[in-house]
């Protein structure tokens, strides 16, 4: 379960998040959806601990992140699976390495384990064999996929995804989406996915929040979405143009 | 006013990262191939340069003593024996403390910059490897073993290049020139303590102004500069610091 | 073997490609200064930028250069109990020679840095083709109001920081030393010359030409992205150091 409660975020005088509330049950999906800006990123750094807010609690499970303090917050994150905007693959480590890195960092594991996963897991994300290049060498849907792996790799109960289809095509958009699903179907993980292709989400997800400008405007379901008063809600929902 | 707030920010932020460092350093594992790699880098990027700087710098500094030397005594037998100690203790570690500055502290800031922009900081955090462990505390160690060894090369070459400069310029035969009389074991305590403080603060400094990047490459470039700047600026003040501290060890403190 | 010799080539030449590279901008720039086609705004601009911005950093190193340079003569000064020469070993190797050398290197972290990453950023997003495509040539409109900028201010904030360096001397020649600023000044002014002055004001104007020519080829030159931005930005600190030291030697050995 994550729940967020008056959630706000400034930096100086630029308000990012103004008193932003939502709760995703345990096993559920939220698409988090809205414009470029509008502080959908801030929402999912916040609840891993990654930024601190201006005001406002959240919870993790029955953890308050916005209480504790870096070693705490360790345990936390250690439950959550992220999937970087910007891939954020380690360009100093090849891709297995990238992949076993969270395993290593919980030195839970002996060397034989990290190896097995990483190679289930890049089979899972339909990329094998590929342990041993380079970042730098992967097309960008191969470095999304392999981001990924790595926020699966020790089967995080909550997943975030932070635009996992940024600039991709949309053969490769389709099949992360695929792999999203599937994923779900397997751990049946808490999870909250922001992107723009909500014709995608809608498969997905159990419930909609659409930001603008830092506050709510919508919380609901894809149906409840395409019927919205607010031209702006119907537009995104439906992907299309409004006269 | 303003600038005031920033500089003491700025200052808050460098000890805090400093401490942590200085936490990780003694409480942390030592991963011994990451530093190594490190200090195959700074001292790779960095001799080269260093040879050149210091060897220009030997000669500068011989031509300008010599001229003077000759105006007054119309002698320059001496010329070695003088140089040598404020090349020991002051030319060659400020030098070479502004060269890694300017060599390996930009290296060290683009580099950070760039993972903190492209949210492998995060990503690190994420995977809960603390990011001043996992990369400033390699780049710490590698310097802070490094500097001193980039010093003692530093004012070798300045001097051999000085032993050139006052043979074909004042005709000072070598033997001559190389008296080491005038250089006393405390000019060589003050030298190499600098060249180790000068290891410690600037990979810190310029790690930290790599954490500050924010937004793209503009915010990469604008932390590349602000790396040189300060990691400079620093060693030019403990300069003057410990070099002030050594001075009033010597006589005695006070006048 | 092979590869070690291979490295050696490729090292000298990545030099000679630098060294050419700047010896045909430097021609570039020399023929617009032929006939100088200044933009008023741009130049004011830089000329702003360049000096105010750099002078708080100028002035505090300038000032610790001064007071190092007081406490390293002070070694000697005690030694021999000459405490009326402080002024003038401070003065003749301040001026002469540290203060122009830091105050230089200093220049080229805050200023040269800063212009190569802008004109690399310039670079990489187009808007420099997007200046040629509108018939303005980047060296008139974007390099010689640099240069000039950085040559005069460079000029400027060397004698500023030459009186924020006295006094940083005298105060700590009084402190550290025990010497009265009057003994002080007395040989200083009785000692130190204008050409050694002037000797310091020359080299602070050579180091602006480098430091201008080499930031503005690099920043131009700019290859591959946000990362050759960080790469050129190294690289042109570097080679302005570099180039700051061999001017130093020449201008010493000229000026003697």
């Amino acid at each position: 379960m994550i729940r967020c409660e008056g959630l706000t975020l400034r930096f100086g005088r630029n308000t990012v998040l103004d008193a932003v509330d939502f709760t995703v049950p345990t096993g559920q999906t939220l698409g988090l959806i809205g414009a470029g800006g509008a502080g959908k990123s801030c929402v999912l750094k916040l609840i891993c601990g990654l930024l601190a807010p201006t005001s406002g609690r959240i919870w993790v499970d029955d953890d308050e992140v916005t209480a504790l303090d870096e070693t705490a917050l360790m345990a936390v994150r250690g439950r959550i699976g992220m999937v970087f905007q910007n891939y954020a693959l380690f360009d100093f480590l090849d891709v297995g390495d990238n992949i076993g890195f969270p395993l290593v960092q919980q030195a839970r594991h002996t060397p034989d384990e990290i190896r097995e996963r990483v190679t289930r897991r890049l089979a899972q994300v339909s990329l094998p064999g590929i342990e041993r290049r380079m970042p730098s060498d992967l097309s960008g849907g191969m470095k999304k996929r392999v981001c990924l792996a790595r926020a699966i790799v020790h089967d995080p109960p909550i997943m975030l995804c932070d635009d996992p289809t940024a600039g991709l095509d949309p053969v490769t958009t389709n099949r992360i989406f695929l792999l999203l699903k599937q994923l779900q179907r397997e751990n049946g993980a808490t999870a909250i996915i922001v992107s723009h292709e909500v014709g995608y989400l809608r498969p997905i997800c159990d419930q909609f929040l659409m930001l603008d400008h830092g506050q709510v405007i919508f919380r609901g379901t894809a149906a409840e979405g395409l019927a919205h008063t607010d031209l702006r809600v119907r537009q995104f929902m439906s992907g299309e143009g409004v006269e | 006013m303003e600038l005031i707030r920033f500089v003491i920010g700025e200052l808050r932020d460098i000890a805090r990262t400093f401490g942590l460092t200085l936490y990780y350093v003694f409480r942390g594992r030592w991963h011994w191939a990451p530093i190594v790699e490190q200090m195959f880098h700074v001292g790779n990027r960095s001799v080269f340069f260093i040879i050149v700087t210091l060897g220009f710098l030997g000669a500068i500094l011989n031509f300008q003593t010599g001229f003077q030397a000759m105006r007054l005594f119309g002698d320059t037998s001496l010329l070695g024996a003088a140089t040598l100690p404020l090349l020991v203790r002051q030319l060659g570690p400020t030098l070479c403390g502004l060269m890694v500055a300017i060599r390996v502290g930009t290296g060290i800031a683009a580099e950070i910059g760039s993972m903190v922009v492209t949210e492998q900081v995060d990503a690190l955090r994420m995977c809960n490897a603390q990011p001043v462990d996992y990369l400033i505390k390699p780049r710490f160690i590698a310097c802070t073993i490094m500097v001193p060894v980039l010093w003692v090369i530093g004012t070798t070459t300045a001097f051999i290049a000085g032993m050139y400069v006052t043979y074909w310029s004042f005709h000072t035969i070598p033997a001559t020139y190389m008296n080491f009389d005038l250089l006393s074991f405390r000019d060589i305590v003050e030298g190499s303590s600098k060249a180790v403080v000068f290891g410690m603060v600037i990979p810190v400094i310029a790690g930290n102004s790599g954490f500050g990047a924010r937004g793209g490459s503009e915010g990469v470039g604008w932390a590349t500069t602000q790396a040189v700047v300060n990691s400079s600026l620093a060693v030019i003040a403990l300069d003057f610091f410990i070099g002030g501290i050594a001075f009033l060890f010597k006589t005695g403190g006070g006048p | 073997m092979t590869a070690l010799v291979l490295r050696v080539g490729a090292a000298f030449l990545a030099l000679a490609e630098v060294v050419g590279g700047l010896a045909i901008f430097g021609l570039a720039v020399l023929k617009a200064c032929l006939h100088p086609r200044l933009d008023a705004f741009e130049t004011w601009r830089n000329f702003y930028r360049v000096g105010v911005k750099s002078l708080p950093i100028v002035a505090t190193t300038a000032a610790f250069a001064g007071a190092t340079a007081v406490i390293q003569t002070g070694h000697n000064v005690v030694k021999f109990r000459a405490y009326e020469v402080v002024g003038w070993a401070f003065g003749y190797s301040v001026f002469r020679e540290i203060g122009p050398l830091l105050i230089g290197l200093m220049f080229s972290g805050r200023v040269g840095a800063n212009n190569t990453a802008e004109l690399g950023t310039m670079k990489v997003t187009e808007q420099v083709d997007a200046l040629r495509t509108l018939a303005i040539d980047p060296i008139d409109y974007l390099v010689m109001p640099r240069i000039l900028a950085m040559v005069v201010m460079m000029t400027l904030l060397n004698v500023i920081g030459d009186v924020f360096a006295v006094a940083a001397g005298i105060a700590t020649s009084k402190f550290m030393l025990g010497v009265d600023p009057y003994v002080f000044w007395n040989s200083f002014v009785e000692y130190v010359t204008l050409t050694d002055f002037f000797n310091g004001v020359a080299k602070a104007a050579g180091f602006g030409v480098a430091i201008g020519l080499v930031s503005c080829h690099f920043g131009l030159n700019v290859k591959g992205g946000a990362i050759g931005v960080g790469r050129a930005v190294n690289a042109s600190v570097v080679a302005s150091a570099v180039g700051i030291f061999v001017i130093d030697y020449f201008i010493t050995y000229l000026l003697k």
